[in-house]
């Protein structure tokens, strides 16, 4: 499979990496010679230095033979273009572009059904909000993942000490907690376990499982996380994402205040908002955040675009006593080190755009991808197909390979949290919780025999 | 029945220049698409979007991509050879030599199983796979396939 890649900035350059890894057929294409050179020095791809938006360029890269064309610069504009032109060359490559701006909100299916024929439109902004609403949903979440239209969740949870919970052997379970619940994996000391039923919970742990949602808030309580009802929000930054969630907030009637530094931008803001309060300032000020309550706010998100203001923010809210801090950061290096300084709720968009593209590169017919745990594992929604080696037999029976496990069955309206007898149907959805090692092999198993028209 | 009652001479195609799927299809696509009347770019779409849910490149240096096309009225297929090989994704890894392309209607009542059936029998023999990749024209094709196209 071969895939052309424009733009190899964080999200350019992770993919890159991982279809390397899986022996796939990648060019990348940048206009900055150093970008370049650094791809080409870490991953062993082939390079084109020069304007993916160039039909040229494009042809050089073999636009003609390429079964996905992957738009990931910093730009809309070059992003739209280079599918523009794709589609003029080879109009039967998949096109997948980021898109970011707001304007172009109303026009994603626009661009898909008419030209320039984008398969999938990617705004990971509009995904960082989703996450971020459903972080303030479930407090103390590190990860949270809806399915099936939200009536199944995939959460992660840190396991407090002096819990009811802890030192529960897994199969105890069941007596201390009434609702169905499946512990997908336990992170411990920066270990991926996934645990069988004469494994513990220790307090440390970052505990992964899935539940109905109808039980979650009870599971939340026997993990001494409390769900209370959020009222108050403050928002510190207000780029794309920060108007888009204040827009959300202030739809749903929450009381919201935004902060931001520059005053032509809070005119801005102002002007769309209707209830939102906007105030013009320097959200690290700790004298500011002092007299905006901040101590009264229900959650405080930061969303600036410096990555060391929205740390320093979220940590002084969280001294000064706010309930819940929630913090943007797009740079993977700092990713691992936030729980170590308390912040656990983090939300990146490079990594939400990372999950969106990972869906459609993986074979199988996948309808959603997320990677967990600093990339050691995949979580893969899908539709379990006719002649595929995952139906038609019980789950121990079809060579789901160690390290992966079916936490999640959808069929039709039921839901279903199996076991190893559990037997899957054509059609059904299922979600798998996987290690990264063996991604490859849950592909095999979810790809469908030569009689599959 | 036969499989000669679907393949055509302007479907076949001895000589493939691409070396990569998207390219072998697209050369496979345009002379089926010319004889349904129907858009040779939605042609590829549905081969490659059944590619992705799993390769038809069953190794032994054979490929039989296929798929449904809505508003198709009858089953065509297509014939073609690669004398250098393709990257197929084929199960064991190796070039793709011979491709046998089917497309099917929507609402196909199961003949294109049938056909699938029949093709993959007469592409188990050695001795015919060898036979048809000395074939040099489409009526080297045909001649090779009719010795042993027998009626289902």
């Amino acid at each position: 499979m071969k895939i052309i890649i424009v733009g190899s900035g964080q999200v350019g350059f992770n993919i890159a990496s991982r279809l390397a890894h899986e022996g796939k057929d990648v060019v990348v294409v940048d206009t900055d010679v150093d970008a370049i050179a650094n791809v080409s020095e870490k991953i062993d791809v082939e390079t084109l230095i020069g304007s993916g938006s160039s039909p040229v360029v494009l042809e050089k890269a073999g636009i003609k033979g390429a079964e996905i064309l992957l738009a990931v610069t910093n730009s809309d504009e070059i992003n739209l273009v280079a599918c523009l032109v794709a589609d003029i060359l080879s109009p039967a490559t998949k096109k997948i572009a980021r898109i970011r701006k707001g304007d172009y909100d109303d026009y994603h299916k626009t661009f898909q059904e008419g030209i320039p024929h984008i398969d999938t439109v990617i705004n990971p902004d509009i995904e960082v909000v989703k996450a971020i609403e459903l972080f303030m949903s479930v407090p103390g979440a590190l990860d949270i993942g809806d399915f099936a239209e939200g009536r199944l969740k995939f959460v992660g949870i840190r396991m407090d000490k002096d819990t009811r919970l802890s030192d529960t052997r897994l199969s105890d379970l069941p007596n201390k907690i009434g609702d169905p619940i499946l512990i997908a994996a336990l992170v411990r000391e920066g270990k991926m376990i996934i645990p069988g039923g004469d494994d513990r919970m220790y307090p440390g742990d970052l505990v992964y499982f899935v539940s109905e949602k109808r039980g979650l808030e009870n599971i939340l309580t026997a993990f001494d996380k409390h769900v209370r009802p959020v009222k108050r929000v403050m928002i510190v930054g207000g780029g794309e994402i920060g108007l888009r969630l204040a827009r959300s907030l202030e739809e749903k009637s929450i009381y919201t205040k935004l902060i931001e530094r520059s005053p032509e931008r809070c005119a801005v803001i102002a002007d769309i908002m209707d209830k939102v309060v906007v105030i013009q300032g320097d959200g690290s000020d700790q004298g500011l955040l002092f007299e905006e309550n901040i101590r009264e706010m229900d959650v405080v998100v930061s969303l600036t675009n410096d990555e060391e203001t929205n740390i320093l923010v979220s940590l002084l809210a969280k001294r000064m006593g706010t309930r819940q801090v929630i913090t943007k950061l797009n740079k993977f290096g700092y990713l691992s080190l936030m729980s170590t300084i308390g912040l656990e709720q983090v939300v990146s968009p490079r990594l939400s755009a990372i999950n969106s593209i990972l869906q459609h590169i993986r074979r199988g017919k996948v309808l959603s991808a997320r990677t967990l745990v600093d990339e050691k594992a995949e979580l893969l929604e899908a539709v379990a197909l006719e002649t595929s080696d995952i139906v038609g037999k019980p789950l121990r029976q079809t060579g789901m390979p160690k390290g992966a496990l079916v936490i999640g069955i959808i069929r039709k309206d039921e839901i279903m949290i199996p076991s190893g007898s559990s037997v899957i149907e054509p059609n059904d959805r299922i979600i798998i919780f996987a290690r990264r090692q063996v991604v490859s092999k849950i592909e095999k198993l979810l790809t469908v025999k030569l009689e599959y028209f | 029945m036969k499989i000669l009652d679907y393949l055509h001479k302007e479907t076949i195609i001895t000589d493939l220049k691409s070396s990569n799927k998207k390219g072998v299809l697209e050369e496979l696509a345009l002379p089926v698409s010319v004889i349904t009347n129907s858009d040779a770019n939605e042609v590829v779409r549905v081969l490659l979007e059944r590619e992705s849910l799993g390769s038809t490149g069953i190794g032994g240096g054979i490929g039989i991509p296929h798929g449904k096309m809505r508003g198709l009225k009858t089953l065509v297929m297509g014939v073609g050879l690669s004398l250098n090989g393709v990257d197929f994704d084929a199960m064991d890894n190796k070039p793709t030599h011979i491709f046998f392309l089917i497309l099917t209607s929507e609402d196909s009542a199961g003949l294109h199983l049938v056909i699938l059936a029949r093709i993959s029998k007469i592409l188990k023999e050695d001795a015919f796979k060898q036979k048809i990749m000395t074939a040099k024209n489409a009526d080297d094709v045909i001649r090779i396939i009719e010795e042993v196209d027998e009626d289902f």
